[in-house]
């Protein structure tokens, strides 16, 4: 799992405000989540880890699909979920992230973003009896056509008193579900506090009637504070940027390490498909992708934005 | 057009002993062969036996049309695949291995595309990129050469 965050002490946001930094972690950890003050992160019985079967601290070994480099994020079940109180009285948070929808029935509260007051300024609940997301502010608003056992990214643009930018992508689609600027207003007053990420309890408004097959899988959180944050390019396996034939090998090197029993995972994103695994199909996958580039009049428009 | 294929083969092969520097990366190469409606590019790969997987843009005369790109990968060594499309007047190719073989070093055949044209301006090679499945990342040095046989 990677997570990449701002840091939200005093110093940090006057950086942040010249620089735009945000903080980077390691993969295959929780460090980021809670550091800084606040409460402690709420790994609880999330557990991560990547395709190698390593996961640490879960009592056997087991693999957990993963979007970039080597980790993703399992909750398996209600109450499984990370937490960051370190934002404090963000007016702007613009938040990227990856959910693989690992839900047999029912649906689960992927993500939320709470005001001073405890309330979800912002909401992701993912419904797989209906095939959608449910993304919350003051509003709500269905995205449809969302498959399970595939990733998307979520991609929300937030201010306070203000139309919220949303964005989702994925299951190997080089067009998006939704467009942006979908009809959910924010409130006037609202700040972001605290972020949530995994299958979320507590407080009002969660869903609790998700059905783990495996859970829910996340991976490469962002939030930034002034800029949208960035997509992650779908099969750009080397994480050059670009998607190549370089992708290609490296995909392939990543299949032959896995089918010998030899890990050599790729660093980018090499699940072109977007289906939870890394296979042969990827590479047909990526194959199709470099073809679409130099048809392209713009080379990025399918390997990402 | 038979003739033109076979002129076109047995030229590069001719003058590979001459004519192919060893390059860094790898070379590929097009001739074009055939004038007036009737065109064939012929695609060859000149490897440094370390690529698994490269990729270009052909850029055919703008005005060229009834692309046929059916042996555009006809040449291929069985240990390697790869996709042809066609927009306009632009023909994507990328081609690569399931098990990253390497392409043998020397000169490898690709395939052809054929098209029709009043042009006989040459096709245009562009976004020549290749990769090692040994590293599994890219290789530099990657050339690029087109030929009108017509002219030889």
């Amino acid at each position: 799992m990677n997570v990449n965050r701002k840091v939200f002490s005093a110093l940090a946001l006057g950086l942040a405000g010249v620089l735009g930094l945000s903080g980077n972690a390691s993969a295959c950890t929780f460090d980021k989540w809670g550091v800084g003050g606040g409460n402690p992160a709420l790994p609880g019985t999330v557990v991560t880890g990547g395709a190698d079967k390593l996961v640490a601290g879960s009592p056997k070994p087991e693999s957990v699909t993963r979007y970039q480099n080597k980790c993703g994020a399992l909750s398996k079940q209600l109450g499984n979920f990370v937490q960051d109180s370190n934002p404090g009285n963000e007016q702007t948070y613009h938040v990227v992230f990856y959910v693989y929808t690992g839900l047999s029935a029912g649906g689960a509260t992927v993500f939320r973003a709470l005001n001073g007051g405890g309330t979800a300024a912002i909401q992701v609940d993912y419904d797989s009896n209906n095939s959608k997301f449910v993304i919350k502010a003051l509003g709500s608003t269905d995205v449809t056509g969302v498959q399970k056992n595939k990733w998307y990214m979520v991609r929300l643009d937030w201010a306070k008193n203000a139309t919220m930018g949303i964005q989702v992508q994925g299951a190997g689609s080089s067009t998006k579900l939704s467009t942006n600027n979908l009809s959910v207003t924010t409130g006037a007053t609202d700040t972001i506090e605290t972020a949530q990420l995994g299958w979320i309890n507590g407080g009002a408004g969660f869903v609790a009637s998700g059905t783990g097959a495996p859970g829910i899988v996340t991976d490469a959180f962002n939030s930034q504070r002034q800029n949208q944050a960035p997509r992650l390019k779908r099969g750009d396996a080397d994480n050059t940027n670009k998607c190549d034939s370089a992708d290609i090998t490296r995909m392939a090197q990543e299949i032959i390490g896995s089918l010998l029993n030899q890990p050599n995972f790729s660093p980018g994103q090499p699940d072109c498909d977007e289906d939870g695994q890394v296979n042969s199909n990827d590479i047909t996958c990526i194959a199709g992708v470099i073809i679409g580039d130099l048809l392209s009049n713009n080379p990025k428009t399918i390997c990402g934005d | 057009m038979n003739n033109s294929l076979k002129i076109l083969a047995s030229t590069l092969l001719l003058a590979a002993p001459l004519a192919f520097a060893a390059p860094e990366g790898g070379t590929v190469h097009v001739s074009k062969a055939g004038k007036g409606a009737n065109q064939v590019v012929g695609v060859d790969f000149e490897s440094n036996g370390d690529v698994s997987a490269f990729q270009f843009l052909l850029t055919l005369p703008e005005d060229a049309k009834n692309i046929n790109l059916s042996k555009c990968l006809d040449a291929l060594p069985k240990t390697h695949t790869g996709m042809c499309q066609a927009r306009d007047n632009r023909v994507a190719v990328v081609i690569y291995s399931f098990q990253n073989d390497a392409i043998p070093s020397g000169l490898q055949s690709v395939g052809k595309v054929t098209f029709q044209s009043t042009s006989n301006r040459k096709p245009e090679l562009s976004e020549v990129s290749a990769a090692s499945g040994r590293t599994g990342s890219a290789v530099g040095g990657m050339k690029s050469e087109v030929t009108d046989i017509n002219e030889k």
